[in-house]
């Protein structure tokens, strides 16, 4: 198994946060880092979107969309039932497993680019997609536990978050744009790679400087935030499959299917669920599944699904 | 939920051990499988023992403290005897 080397990045973020030597980046690079990816896919996938938009695109899509609102449905009696968490906790956490990570979408692009693995290149848009449904199964999941909801400010957080805003509107310019966003790729094309290094060396220093709190929250959750992913990118694969999507697209719906979100759905959860305890779901997919992901997850989708369909 | 979570667990790592040993004789990548599996099994035996270890160093404070609340009776209760 040949791990790529954006994601030796990680690990070396991660090493050096474990070994106290924090790597020291200046405040706002990690947000800058985030809002550049999310402009990056969001373009080339406008782009494609132009080129191979029709009619069949738009049945996939409410597909995706049916897929994101059935992750949680399996993630939720798990927490519940069998880890022995709240009600609300759970359906925070499912909601955070039905959503997606973009990051770990933008290192499977990278594997795949580097593997020369074809892929749909529309595929920001099922991303943009996968980010909204889970968030209100998750809201419907935690009902009944009497808490006020401001509907307008949640629906204000799951449809105007910043990621799915970003990853939209670059989508949306990237349609309307066609030919004249190449202006914009020595920049957002060409660096991709080097800053999807950097924003991975800082996530390695975040995820792990989180692990005591593993401690605090047991060794169910680390099982969960290794299951639920392998689950979620086998059911991603069948969807896939399903879909007829080409191999390297079904490596990106298995691993979408097995992310978690960690940006969009804490901001949504926080307005929808305030009792929910936030820095138990972020714990999970950040500093379990996004490295599980990362460094076994991504190259073993990538290998056994191309295998398969070989 | 104790034991439910702990055969969850149990799961977890049987999984991920049978699913890495069948990948490497398919000529897969299954040794990450395989050391998550162990690293879960740290985890949980690691956590696990601690978590015991504090519950018996409660109860054995405990016990301590009521020890000493029911010697102080006793003695009260003596020393009111001879009074």
């Amino acid at each position: 198994m040949q791990l790529d080397v954006v994601a030796a990045f990680f690990i070396m973020g991660a090493c050096a946060q474990l070994l106290k030597a924090p790597i020291k980046m200046p405040k706002g690079l990690y947000q800058s880092l985030t809002l550049f990816l999310l402009i990056a896919i969001g373009l080339k996938g406008g782009i494609a979107l132009g080129q191979y938009g029709n009619i069949e695109l738009l049945w996939q899509s409410l597909m995706i969309i049916g897929f994101g609102a059935l992750l949680p449905l399996f993630a939720f009696p798990v927490l519940w039932k069998i880890g022995g968490l709240t009600r609300t906790d759970s359906a925070s956490i499912a909601a955070h497993y039905g959503s997606v990570s973009i990051a770990t979408f933008a290192v499977a692009l990278a594997v795949l680019e580097a593997k020369e693995i074809s892929y749909e290149p529309y595929f920001p848009l099922f991303v943009a997609l996968l980010e909204i449904p889970a968030i209100a199964v998750g809201i419907w999941l935690a009902r009944g536990k009497g808490q006020a909801l401001d509907v307008k400010k949640v629906l204000h957080e799951i449809f105007l978050n910043q990621g799915v805003l970003l990853l939209t509107g670059a989508l949306l310019v990237g349609w309307w744009a066609g030919d004249q966003t190449q202006k914009l790729m020595p920049f957002f094309g060409n660096l991709f790679y080097g800053v999807l290094a950097l924003f991975l060396l800082e996530m390695g220093r975040v995820a792990m400087s989180r692990i005591n709190l593993l401690k605090e929250y047991g060794s169910f959750i680390a099982s969960f935030g290794v299951v639920m992913p392998l689950f979620g990118a086998a059911m991603g694969a069948l969807f896939a499959q399903f879909l007829g999507l080409s191999a390297g697209g079904t490596v990106l719906l298995a691993t979408l299917g097995g992310s978690a979100s960690y940006i969009a759905v804490p901001a949504a959860m926080a307005v929808a669920l305030p009792s929910a305890n936030h820095s138990l779901s972020i714990t999970s997919a950040l500093t379990v599944t996004f490295p599980f992901n990362v460094l076994v997850g991504i190259p073993l989708y990538s290998t056994l699904i191309v295998e398969l369909m070989a | 939920m104790g034991n439910k979570s702990l055969y969850f667990e149990l799961f977890a790592i049987a999984f991920l051990l049978i699913t890495g040993a069948a990948l490497l004789m398919s000529d897969l990548p299954g040794w990450g499988l395989i050391t998550i599996a162990g690293i879960l099994s740290a985890l949980s035996f690691g956590l696990r023992k601690a978590a015991a270890h504090a519950s018996i160093n409660i109860s054995a404070n405990e016990q301590a403290v009521s020890a000493i609340s029911s010697n102080t009776l006793a003695s009260h209760s003596l020393t009111s005897e001879v009074a």
